[in-house]
């Protein structure tokens, strides 16, 4: 009983910060990664890219996949720009996520492909999205729909 | 060989841009034009300038839309993209549509905006139609065949549609990163390419106003 409310708790928690902590898988040895500001931007068409920070709290780790119940496939993808031309492709190898460092999924660099979107969400709504990392395993974070442009807002004004 | 000079233009002002070291935190200048000392233009120049496309391409309403024609004398903004982007093509033409929006609206009337598919296959009039008035109901969006697109790609020095599998049918286009201005004298000088980490908004805020009311200025 108990352990099922600290679970419910601990769901809530990690709904209201859209943010989750997986921990290592082999005893401590790799630390957690920390998943936050997770946000997806759809057009009109049925793809969508979906962008968040990654934190390695000790050892570091890899994203390996990803997966979403509101898209027939999902990818991990980077916008490779080459002399003015750019071209998205998938990654390989995954994701490297820096030991005590992270990586930040944004707009330009790498995202989260969704493929296959039945029906679009709308500006503020959320779903869930499955990570896996290579050392942490599987953790589920909770995106939600962003307005187009606020990462270019955030991006033109922020001191990071 | 014009092509490949143009194309080495643009790569230099690419490579330029990169130097400038805006790309990670916004700030400082990315690429500027400077004439006497002076920052004119804080988009990217292309030498020699890109010749506008003198080509006839159907729009979204099927109806043929002559380039030259249609924007004598106008500043016309070009990007070339596909709606299937996720990611670059959308915030390239949300930051084009949010510096207009902002500008003195006798100034944002003498701009042309034009959308040129590289992805023909699946961009149709009215997937076109929707996608772009998401940003603004008056940037014009074309639709070359296959052809013909290949044939604009070159005139401007640009590399050929390449489609990337990304299985069960689906598939990503390459593009210019970049948005190429076109002043009243019919000639590209400068473009705004895209950046890493935003700032692009207030760059064009400050060229767009210059180039709409003045022309091109070559700098001294």
């Amino acid at each position: 009983m108990i352990g099922s409310a600290a679970r419910l708790a601990f769901a809530a928690l990690s709904l209201c910060l859209c943010a989750t902590v997986a921990c290592g898988g082999d005893g401590g040895d790799s630390g957690g990664i920390v998943v936050t500001n997770a946000r997806a931007q759809f057009t009109t068409t049925d793809v969508g890219a979906v962008y968040l920070d990654i934190r390695a709290t000790g050892g570091g780790d890899t994203l390996i996949a990803a997966s979403a119940d509101i898209a027939d496939d999902t990818q991990l993808h980077e916008i490779a720009t080459d002399g003015g031309n750019a071209m998205m492709r998938a990654v390989e190898g995954g994701i490297p996520v820096e030991p005590g460092g992270g990586v930040s999924l944004r707009p330009g660099g790498y995202h989260v492909m969704l493929l296959g979107v039945g029906e679009i969400p709308e500006v503020g709504e959320t779903f869930v999205l499955t990570l896996e990392f290579e050392r942490a395993g599987r953790m589920t974070v909770t995106v939600e729909v962003a307005a187009f442009g606020e990462d270019a807002d955030a991006g033109g004004h922020s001191h990071e | 060989m014009r092509a490949r000079l143009t194309a080495a233009a643009v790569l230099l002002a690419l490579a330029l841009a990169a130097c400038g070291g805006a790309s990670d935190d916004g700030d400082g200048p990315a690429f500027e034009v400077e004439g006497a000392g002076e920052v004119i233009y804080r988009g990217a120049r292309v030498t020699p300038p890109l010749p506008k496309p003198a080509f006839t391409l159907p729009d979204t309403e099927g109806q043929p839309f002559d380039i030259l024609a249609e924007t004598e004398g106008a500043l016309t903004l070009v990007y070339l993209g596909y709606t299937h982007c996720p990611d670059i093509c959308p915030a390239h033409m949300l930051d084009v549509a949010k510096t207009l929006e902002a500008m003195d609206p006798a100034l944002a009337e003498r701009i042309r905006v034009l959308f040129i598919t590289t992805d023909p296959d699946r961009d149709g009039p009215a997937e076109m139609r929707r996608w772009l008035d998401l940003w603004d109901s008056r940037f014009v969006g074309l639709i070359p065949d296959a052809e013909t697109l290949d044939a604009l790609l070159r005139s401007l020095g640009m590399a050929p549609i390449v489609k990337t599998d990304l299985g069960d049918g689906r598939y990503s286009v390459n593009h210019a990163s970049y948005l190429i201005a076109y002043t009243p004298d019919g000639l590209g000088h400068i473009v705004y390419p895209w950046l890493e980490g935003g700032g692009l908004r207030e760059i064009m805020a400050h060229d767009f106003p210059l180039l709409a009311a003045d022309g091109w200025q070559e700098p001294s």
